[in-house]
């Protein structure tokens, strides 16, 4: 789903940068360092204007994986229907990406988003809250070591009775 | 007339010396959201200045059960995500799935595939225009789409016996082959149905109240709606040309003819109209594919090691009695490949695709939704500033946010 | 001798008369969160028309309602609206639990989704479903007349019963912290796993001189009625919660080391 010459092209301006295909589609590893201008490029120059989604995998005993977390940046060009995912892989302690809100204004929820089921930090995201779960809660649920159940948080509430209602 | 959009800049919402400003907490129980979310609106008099919305009242987890039920489970549960079309859901979730495994579904199986997304779609317009006209005072026609949209009920019950958990598709087909009567029903609602939207269309299109309410009300533009990546008809009220049956024809769009409804104004008004022709849109697929349904079966052979057998196989012979047990068992199931993929689908609402994270097993190690409510309310705050607060109600009402969707 | 009334004129129970008006204008409070409510939204609309049985006032204010219909699963950042909501609710009041999820979770057995509301908030009646039918919630709604009528008091004298007080045994997951920690602000902050309460929690409630009594005359229907209750920290967190439902004990020595051991 992506013409051979924008990779080409991409490939030219950033040699460094993996990329695989699976069922058509094409995966581009990209550096944390290098991920602001090769944004800036595929917007400004391939025209990549829609930014799908932002979200993030966590790899823990994942078979063969290398990595703890890889975030997951799905991109669409609407003038000539092209589809691109740039994967950035990040470990432990160090997990701070610079935030895509200034390219791609629609990625701040999806941000918040990804750091509150993660905890991954984006420096220079306007409004990095937590967006789904309370503002009070510890955890970030969808890394692999959260059970499903949760530790109890949903049963720590005060029982209302008939009495006192 | 419509009242102008005052022009307000964002550094008089951050000014904490305008104490003349008030904030107005609207939600997270409130008839008008129609679902779980709340917002928090500062107030200048009437107008709105700012708006924050919270989001979250209804998360459930739906990610983190994506990890423990395997691909055919996960269906019941996509159900539950927008509930206003869960056949979309159910078709896109396992689009996703058949994309990951590499499987194509024999033609009967993508036609009518094809034709439940396409009434899916149309049940959700119906509520979205319908909860919109309720919230701007049009209560006939809210009961209009109400009426007709017990009939597309009646129709998913009788193809799958629930009104609409109905969790039809399977990992390479569907639950079970479409029944003539299904196929009759679907008939008589397509001769029926272009009727009801011509009484609907009277009834709004031309009614100085509701244009009133929404016309220029809640602008976004076509920058703004690609910056902000929106899709579905907020999208192209807006301008945006893009509809993923046209542009990556998925199952089998490419055998049909139907256009894309576009417009360019980008307010309430234009998402109303871009849904209400896009209902006209849908009936005309939904009637030629149920005029060329293909004969053949619905799911494909039993080579493919993913697909649950036949019944009556299953029933009358050991082989399928075993080759059951062998998906069915929690120790057993299918092979994947350790691969991620991402598959979408043109929602009734926008891009809803699953990124897919595949580990050898039948269940999924990610299964990440790309919702288009979540991305469509965080548009919000943009649209609403400088109107009035009664155009909130009119505003998300045509932006169509479902919680359950927003929130998963 | 027998006193001769005249036409027209029945003799009753004030309570009967009383629980006569209540449950023919039951006014409803639609707390509808998820896909159940577009059932309810069903129910109330043309087809199967509520107003057949004078149930279809819908009143968004609470205030104004003496039903609440709770509609969809309830998570835990929706609780403890759920809770204001139902405290603003004017007594004679009932609650309708409809759904799965509204009644048990449901499918969403995950960290959000409340195991049931009635574990929070008293409930009446349960509806099953997923969603359950329109007819389904209209015979709940029939159901709860007939309760109404038959336990019903003009003074709400019945809500002051014991097994008013609590929720229902059965109905207690684990592990259950005694109650919410007083002075600490969040309710969403993690407890600590059943292994670490446990030992925390069995030497300090045989030992601690307030709640030795709640939580001995606790034990034994605690551990008649609870599941698998031969587990030790099963019993011993039952224990707690009994020591806390039996009333004036509110196990403070319970709680110290549980709070210690975070
Ligand atoms: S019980 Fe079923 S239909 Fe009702 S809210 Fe839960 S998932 Fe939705």
């Amino acid at each position: 789903m992506i013409r051979p010459e924008t990779l080409d092209g991409l490939l030219r301006l950033f040699p460094q940068l993996e990329h695989s295909e699976f069922r058509g589609q094409t995966r581009v590893v990209v550096p944390r360092e290098l991920l602001p201008s090769v944004w800036q490029t595929l917007r400004d120059e391939f025209g990549f204007d829609l930014l799908i989604d932002v979200t993030c995998v966590d790899y823990l005993h994942y078979r063969k994986a290398r990595h703890r977390f890889g975030l997951v940046y799905l991109l669409a060009a609407t003038a000539t229907n092209e589809r691109l995912t740039l994967r950035c892989y990040l470990d432990e302690p160090d997990l701070a990406v610079p935030s895509a809100v200034p390219y791609w204004p629609g990625a701040n929820w999806l941000e918040r988003e990804v750091w509150d089921m993660f905890g991954i930090t984006f420096t220079g995201h306007p409004d990095l809250r937590r967006i789904l779960l309370p503002e009070a809660f510890t955890a970030h649920p969808l890394r692999k070591d959260y059970p499903l159940q949760g530790r109890g948080e949903r049963h720590n509430f005060p029982v209302l009775t008939r009495a006192q209602g | 007339m419509p009242l102008e959009p005052a022009l307000l800049t964002q550094d008089l919402a951050h000014d904490e010396q305008q104490d003349y400003l008030w904030t107005l907490n609207f939600g997270p129980q409130h008839p008008a959201t129609h679902t779980t979310l709340r917002l928090v609106l500062k107030l200048q008099g009437e107008r709105v200045v700012d708006a924050m919305p919270d989001i979250g009242y209804l998360h459930s987890g739906f990610e983190k059960l994506g990890e423990h039920l395997d691909y055919n489970q996960y269906v019941t549960v996509t159900d539950r995500m927008n509930y206003i079309s869960p056949l979309a859901n159910n078709v896109a979730w396992h689009l996703a799935v058949e994309r990951l495994l590499g499987i194509e579904v024999p033609p009967r199986c993508q036609y009518l595939r094809v034709i439940l997304c396409e009434l899916a779609r149309i049940s959700d317009h119906l509520l979205c225009t319908g909860a919109m006209g309720l919230d701007t005072g049009a209560f006939t026609f809210f009961l209009y789409a109400f009426n007709r949209r017990e009939d597309l009920y009646d129709i998913f019950e009788t193809l799958c016996g629930a009104r609409f958990t109905n969790s039809y598709t399977r990992v390479g087909g569907l639950m079970y082959d479409a029944t003539p009567l299904f196929i009759e029903k679907v008939r008589q609602f397509v001769r029926t149905f272009p009727r009801t939207l011509d009484d609907m269309q009277r009834l709004l299109d031309r009614n100085r109240i509701f244009l009133d309410r929404t016309r220029g009300v809640g602008v976004l533009s076509r920058e703004d709606a690609l910056a902000w990546s929106c899709t579905g008809p907020v999208a192209r009220a807006s301008g945006v040309t893009r509809d993923l049956r046209k542009d990556e024809p998925y199952l089998c769009y490419r055998d049909f003819d139907f256009r894309i409804c576009c417009a360019r104004e980008g307010d309430c008004l234009a998402r109303y109209l871009v849904r209400m022709s896009e209902m006209r849109e849908s009936l005309k697929i939904v009637s030629q594919a149920i005029e060329n349904l293909p004969a053949g079966p619905v799911n494909v052979g039993q080579e493919c090691r993913a697909v649950l057998p036949e019944k009556p196989w299953v029933y009358s012979t050991i082989e399928g009695c075993i080759a059951h047990f062998e998906l069915a068992m929690s120790n057993r199931g299918f092979e994947t490949p350790c691969e991620e993929s991402y598959a979408a689908i043109e929602s009734p609402n926008g891009e809803l695709g699953f990124y897919l994270v595949g580990d050898g097993s039948d269940v999924a190690w990610r299964a990440r939704c790309r919702p288009p409510s979540f991305v469509h309310f965080a548009v919000f705050p943009l649209l609403i500033r400088g109107h009035t607060l009664s155009d909130v109600v009119a505003v998300l009402g045509s932006l169509n946010i479902i919680a359950a969707e927003l929130d998963r | 001798m027998a006193i001769e009334l005249p036409e027209n004129v029945v003799v009753s129970r004030l309570d009967a008369l009383a629980n006569w008006c209540r449950k023919n204008s039951l006014w409803p409070m639609p707390f509808a969160t998820a896909c159940c409510g577009i059932e309810l939204m069903a129910t109330g609309a043309s087809r199967h028309d509520l107003a057949r049985f004078g149930a279809e006032v819908f009143r968004f204010s609470p205030r104004q309602c003496d039903l609440m219909i709770v509609a969809g699963r309830v998570v835990m950042k929706m609780l403890p609206v759920l809770q204001r909501i139902w405290q603003q609710m004017l007594e004679p009041k009932w609650c309708i639990s409809m759904g799965a999820c509204a009644s048990t979770g449901g499918v969403f057995d995950t960290y959000a989704v409340v195991q049931g509301i009635d574990r929070f908030i008293p409930v009446d009646m349960y509806v099953p479903g997923c969603p359950p039918r329109p007819e389904q919630l209209i015979q709940a709604i029939i159901d709860l007349q007939e309760k109404i009528q038959q336990e019903g008091t003009l003074r709400g004298v019945e809500a002051a019963l014991p097994q008013h007080q609590g929720p229902k045994r059965a109905l207690i997951e684990l592990p259950v912290l005694p109650s919410m920690p007083a002075g600490r602000g969040t309710p969403y902050a993690a407890i600590p796993p059943a292994s670490v309460l446990a030992p925390a929690a069995v030497p300090a409630s045989a030992t601690g001189p307030a709640s030795t009594t709640g939580a001995a005359s606790a034990t034994g229907p605690a551990a008649a009625t609870g599941p698998g209750s031969s587990r030790e920290a099963h019993a011993a967190a039952l224990a707690v919660s009994g020591a806390d439902l039996a009333g004036g004990t509110q196990p403070a020595a319970v709680q110290q080391p549980v709070g210690g051991g975070r």
